[in-house]
């Protein structure tokens, strides 16, 4: 039946269904910030996995899944890694389930505990450059994992990932001037893609997580205009590292020198139940989030105790 | 007729893809408009509408994370989950048969022409949502969001015949109803 063939009653009764009462805009904002907010959680986990596949990160804790191309260096992480989890009475796959864990939740000092353990482990200061990335990468997922939930993000969050952000930089100026300037260009495009989840994660989030998330913001803000000064102008980028090691108490004697923070594995490093994980080496405050390479320190916060091996994987 | 101009389909999917910021929002503001319209007709109901906006764009990125969804007719993608959406939702929960009733007619009291007005659209809503779903869609896509038969041959997954057929039907059905309830 065409519209013009159709009874005019019939027709005069379809426009009166026409009109629809206008749309709440509270309601229509709301919509957008909760699509946009699942979207930024999938870039961020997509962003960490690709990284993690390239760098054999599943077979890090997951070495029942062969892979064809196997690095010896992480073929060696992955045995120490699980034989300290076994020693310590846990299993791998405890291990490998708190890899999706968040702040709020039992297994995340277990999560933590694995980051400081790797990085212990790592000597390269590329890989270890690489890792510091994919660390950031989680915390801004945990960030948007929290505000999914409409939680706020916790100090040491924000923290480890401020923390990881500086370890880049301060590995990269180690690094002689070509490959300096092209892994600055990394950190730049990866903190510039983290700037495009921080403004989609801004959408409508928990009024009390947006101090922290507007700091988390302006922070990586700062990470690209570093890296676009490091790439101007290396000698400067490095007097700048420098001087950001002294203000936040650390050396900043001296340009960094390559493999300045590379990692020697002085012991074992110790899980805890703090949520924020071991240093690594087994001499360092277990709580301390973040603490690389002598003297290097983080401006770590830490809720609850120091409990000194209190918690096994 | 489609109701907006938009950019090419397939490069604004390929950016959804990746989960590009600006292409998910342009895509979103687009679309939930519309979409929220159609539920609204279907569904007469404002939290209704928005579940069901809400969970199609979720959908949405549930195939885009699975590697799936569509290369091409962003709308008609997103107006067939919205579509089947709305058809779970009333085999969970049967449309209403009964007339609005006198409590229904106080809580709309106002000014006595408007409400008059909103009790004739709900049961004018209320008649539509005793055809079937896939009726019910296509009047609504055909005669109140002016869509062309193709483009609701994509949204509902059928052939364009189909469509007319169900359009015929549906008209017929929904007049008969209609003269029922003493609308027409």
């Amino acid at each position: 039946m065409r519209e013009k063939e159709m009874d005019p009653k019939l027709k005069n009764a379809l426009d009166e269904l026409q009109s629809v009462p206008p749309r709440d805009p509270d309601a229509a904002a709301r919509g957008k910030a909760h699509f946009m907010r699942q979207a930024a959680v999938l870039r961020s986990a997509v962003s960490r996995k690709q990284e993690a596949r390239h760098r054999g990160w599943i077979d890090t804790f997951f070495p029942a899944f062969p892979r064809k191309e196997r690095n010896p260096v992480l073929n060696t992480l992955i045995a120490v890694v699980l034989a300290v989890t076994v020693f310590f009475g846990g299993t791998g796959a405890t291990v490998y389930a708190a890899q999706e864990s968040l702040p709020d939740q039992d297994l995340y000092p277990v999560k933590i505990w694995s980051e400081d353990a790797i990085l212990a482990l790592t000597s390269s200061p590329q890989a270890h450059l690489n890792y510091e990335l994919d660390f950031s990468d989680r915390r801004i997922t945990e960030m948007a994992g929290l505000i999914f939930t409409g939680d706020s993000i916790p100090e040491r969050v924000v923290t480890r990932l401020q923390t990881e952000l500086e370890h880049a930089l301060e590995l990269a100026a180690g690094m002689d001037d070509l490959q300096m300037v092209q892994q600055l260009e990394q950190l730049r495009l990866r903190a510039e893609t983290q700037l495009q989840t921080m403004s989609a994660l801004m959408y409508g989030a928990p009024e009390s997580a947006q101090p922290a998330l507007l700091r988390v913001q302006a922070r990586i803000q700062e990470q690209v205009q570093l890296c676009a000064l490091g790439q101007a102008d290396p000698q400067g980028f490095r007097l700048q590292v420098q001087q950001r090691q002294r203000d936040r108490g650390g050396p900043g004697e001296g340009t960094p020198e390559p493999g300045s923070n590379s990692q020697t594995p002085a012991g074992t490093p110790m899980p805890t139940g703090s949520g924020n994980g071991a240093g690594p080496g087994g001499n360092q405050p277990t709580e301390m989030p973040g603490q690389y390479g002598p003297g290097s320190q983080s401006a770590a916060t830490h809720d609850s105790g120091n409990g000194s091996g209190g918690h096994k994987p | 007729m489609m109701e907006i101009d938009v950019p090419s389909d397939p490069e604004l999917l390929q950016r959804a893809r990746i989960y590009n910021h600006q292409a998910l929002a342009q895509i979103y503001d687009t679309y939930s408009p519309g979409l929220y319209r159609y539920a609204m007709r279907l569904l007469g109901d404002q939290n209704l509408a928005e579940d069901c906006v809400a969970d199609t764009f979720a959908r949405f990125l549930q195939v885009l994370q699975a590697k799936r969804g569509p290369e091409n007719f962003l709308q008609a993608y997103l107006y067939r989950i919205a579509h089947n959406w709305i058809s779970d939702h009333y085999r969970r929960e049967p449309a209403p048969t009964e007339e609005l009733t006198e409590e229904h007619r106080d809580e709309q009291a106002g000014p006595e022409e408007e409400a008059n007005r909103r009790q004739r659209q709900a049961r004018l809503q209320a008649a539509l949502q005793q055809l079937t779903p896939d009726q019910q869609q296509v009047i609504v896509l055909k005669f109140l969001e002016g869509w062309e038969n193709e483009e609701i041959a994509r949204a509902i997954g059928k052939p364009v015949g189909a469509v007319k057929s169900l359009q015929h039907r549906g008209l017929a059905a929904l007049q008969r109803v209609l003269q029922n309830e003493d609308l027409v």
